[in-house]
């Protein structure tokens, strides 16, 4: 009987033992994606931990920050300095927060904007994740335990994909010009000029719940560690809002009133943002629910800007 | 606790290791506890209606043995199967016959109150309901004895390999296997890892890939035409079978490894030569219970040639009943009936009439007769799987929209093929292990041999079949199984 049980384990054992193989072999083939927004969330980890940055504002969330903020235009109005560690929301909000964990200075204020499902579950998107982290060690150890395992058995194929590219089109370019890499700025902040709104007239299916049944007890905890965290390093940590399609929104004033209460009653984070405030009409948005043109990156900028200054 | 979850790979070898160290004499209640509570995993208060099956069925078939009087044995029979029968058709049905008749009435514009009403149905109800009245039919018929341990047949009801989604098991053979002494048998064991790991592999990748690229068409037909509508009735052929006898394996497997044989469910069916081959290699626990306690009672073949046909569709009808309170699952049945009387009379026609019992698969016969079935299979899964009756109908209408311009009726169907290259590879290199898999199976005991051939062999197939599970199962994939839904 316990032969039987043997047999199992040394095979799963072999298995393990040959995807952790084909990773390791994987790393000898230089990461081709390099040139992908994704992959330039290496240069804002460069730059949060670089040994001359001052206390300044964090903006921490995903990608509705990186194409929806002008802090070049933060840091001229206040005097003060600011960084948008904003990345790819497909790397999912434990990343996003480990990744803001890294150096947090005493005097720091940390400003979090998640997209909404950021609060229902964490699962990172395999592809997005590799194009990130592959060949970097310190980001990889930014990874929440409890994805590493759909990442390795995900391996074999992004492998697969990697070879393809390497021998057929060494570090392609990202489909869409707006999302490579050399767009952001040394805040963080995409450049690339975004003047109208290609969605408008499309036809959207609301998707996003703002709503307190959206929001799982793991996010609640995380968050309220994130904070603990942040506040032992002399950090104070404060709840922004993305800027979001108001045609993608399902759910009602009264729940979204809801959701704002008990995710300040669940964290203990001081909202400064009023999440209707920032449910924006198409037009000031470019490509996708989360991603503003220039005239939305202005006016969410200025909004943001007023609702900083009651805590600044 | 689905079978492909963590806490099912807790649970069972637990339940495997206390089974073979507990006495001979404690062996069935291991089973019966771990079986209530298998089932109890789902939802606590669904034991109750178990319960009521169970114990109207086994007072049923004590009642029924002891009288001798075969009005009496009647009377017990119809009033067990009647109970037994209710409950199944009120949690299935009961919504669906009462809308339909709600619907009927507005067409008549007369007036009528809507009811609206949740029932949830528990989960196995139309399995372990068909296993409970199978047996007190057999009881009647004198084929088994009525079972005096009330435990042991509680276990035969609600054994939890089987409880779910069949196979659909026979009394006398299951409780006998049962009661019988067991030794630890290594290689039977092994057996039932390596069907159960087979099952795994086709529910957890070839399955949930395939319902990666049908599940995105058939719940938004707008919009879909031409041969991306072909391909993914094609593809969901090969969900529903992986799903279903994925499940199967694991089922049989499982119990397996309690030294306990479950009937064979399903035998490589896409490679059947007819309709009625088809429904001798697909959910034969089921067709087998329609044969034996519909079909043949109804009096099968041995009637005249109208009463015959009669008997095979309304066998077909009531099967599609069973599979669902929709019209689609109705519809589907009524095609299976109406498609084996017709097969019946093209038999006539000499190229398609059966030669001998063993047909040769590769023969240019064999070749047409298999592509011609698959094709008949696959039109009336459009029926099985599509939300609606309109949304079959706009399948059938559109799915050779475009074919007289080859080219662009081909070119769709590329790019939803191979539009991802990552969805691509988990398809193709799945589908071909399947396609491997299969044709092994078609004449050999694969599971078996496996256990015989040279060990270097043997362990490379295991890696490569459990390599494909961890690389090539999708992340996102939904783990219920579809049969749970019947």
């Amino acid at each position: 009987m316990f032969k039987l049980f043997r047999n199992i384990i040394s095979c799963i054992l072999i298995v393990c033992i040959i995807l952790v193989s084909v990773f390791a072999l994987g790393q000898l083939i230089p990461n081709q994606y390099i040139k992908s927004y994704t992959a330039g969330v290496v240069d804002k980890y460069e730059v949060y931990n670089s040994p001359d940055r001052k206390p300044s504002v964090i903006l921490v969330g995903g990608s509705n920050l990186g194409f929806g903020m002008n802090c070049e235009y933060l840091h001229k109005v206040t005097g003060k300095d600011f960084l948008n560690i904003g990345i790819h929301a497909g790397l999912k909000r434990e990343f996003e927060l480990n990744l803001a964990k890294t150096n947090v200075l005493n005097g720091d204020i940390i400003v979090l904007a998640l997209e909404y499902s950021a609060y229902i579950e964490d699962k990172m998107n395999e592809p997005t994740t590799f194009y990130a982290v592959d060949g970097n060690k310190e980001l990889m150890k930014l990874i929440p335990a409890d994805n590493i395992f759909n990442l390795i058995r995900y391996y074999p194929l992004y492998l697969m994909k990697k070879v393809m590219d390497a021998v057929t089109n060494p570090y392609p370019n990202p489909s869409t010009e707006a999302y490579m890499r050399s767009n952001f700025d040394e805040y963080g902040d995409n450049k690339f000029d975004r003047p109208v709104s290609l969605h408008a007239d499309e036809e959207m299916i609301p998707s996003i719940h703002i709503s307190k049944e959206y929001v799982s007890d793991e996010s609640v905890k995380s968050l309220k560690v994130f904070k603990e965290y942040c506040e032992s390093k002399g950090a104070k940590v404060y709840m922004s809002c993305p800027s979001v399609d108001k045609r993608s929104v399902i759910t009602s004033e009264k729940e979204i009133k809801e959701f704002e209460q008990y995710v300040y009653d669940q964290t203990g984070i001081e909202q400064i943002s009023s999440v209707s405030d920032y449910i924006l009409d198409s037009s000031y948005f470019y490509d996708t629910y989360y991603h503003l043109n220039n005239t939305g990156v202005q006016y969410r900028t200025e909004l943001f800007l007023r609702d900083l200054e009651k805590v600044m | 606790m689905l079978f492909n979850s963590l806490a099912f790979a807790v649970f069972l070898p637990v339940v495997f290791l206390l089974y073979w160290l507990v006495p001979q004499k404690f062996k069935w209640i291991v089973l019966l506890v771990s079986s209530l509570y298998y089932y109890m995993s789902w939802e606590p208060k669904y034991i109750i209606w178990i319960f009521i099956t169970t114990v109207v069925s086994y007072f049923g078939a004590r009642f029924i043995e002891k009288n001798e009087e075969e009005k009496k044995k009647k009377l017990f029979l119809s009033l067990s199967v009647i109970i037994n029968l209710g409950l199944l058709v009120y949690f299935k049905y009961f919504v669906f016959i009462s809308s339909s008749i709600v619907s009927m009435l507005k067409m008549f514009a007369l007036p009528v109150d809507e009811l609206t009403l949740k029932i949830i149905m528990p989960v196995g109800i139309s399995f372990y309901t068909f296993q409970s009245v199978g047996y007190l039919v057999d009881v009647k018929k004198g084929k088994v004895q009525a079972e005096k341990n009330f435990g042991i047949f509680a276990l035969f009801i609600s054994f939890f390999p089987q409880v779910l989604s069949g196979p659909i098991a026979r009394a006398d053979s299951l409780i006998p296997q049962i009661k019988s002494e067991k030794k630890f048998d290594f290689d039977k064991a092994s057996y039932g890892v390596r069907q159960m790991a087979w099952g795994f592999f086709k529910k957890m990748v070839v399955s949930a890939v395939c319902a990666q690229f049908v599940n995105p068409v058939f719940d938004n037909l707008k919009g879909q035409k031409g041969i991306v509508l072909v391909i993914s009735v094609i593809l969901y052929a090969f969900q529903i079978y992986c799903d279903f006898s994925g499940y199967s394996d694991i089922a049989i497997g499982s119990a397996g490894l309690f030294g306990i044989d479950l009937m064979t469910n399903f035998k490589t069916p896409y490679f059947a030569q007819s309709i009625k081959e088809f429904w001798s290699r697909w959910h034969i626990s089921l067709s087998t219970w329609f044969r034996d306690y519909v079909y043949i009672p109804l009096g099968g073949n041995r009637v005249s040639k109208f009463r015959h046909a009669l008997n095979l569709i309304i066998t077909f009808l009531v099967s599609g009943i069973w599979h669902g309170a929709a019209w689609t699952f109705i519809i589907w049945g009524l095609l299976h009936g109406i498609l084996q009387v017709i097969e019946n009379y093209v038999y006539k026609i000499k190229f398609f009439a059966p030669k001998s019992k063993e047909k040769k698969i590769f023969s240019f016969r064999g070749i047409v007769t298999l592509l011609l079935t698959f094709t008949v299979v696959c039109f009336t899964w459009i029926f099985f799987r599509a939300n609606t009756i309109g949304d079959a109908f706009y399948i059938i209408k559109n799915m050779f929209a475009g074919i007289l311009s080859p080219a662009s009726y081909i070119k769709p169907g590329i790019k939803f093929l191979a539009g991802d290259i990552e969805s691509f590879v988990r398809l193709g290199v799945s589908m071909l292990i399947l396609i491997i898999g299969d044709s092994f199976m078609l004449k050999n005991d694969v599971f078996e041999k496996l256990g015989k051939i040279k060990p270097v062999v043997k362990w490379l197939i295991y890696i490569v079949v459990l390599l494909a599970i961890f690389v090539l199962t999708p992340s996102n994939a939904n783990n219920d199984f579809i049969y749970f839904n019947f």
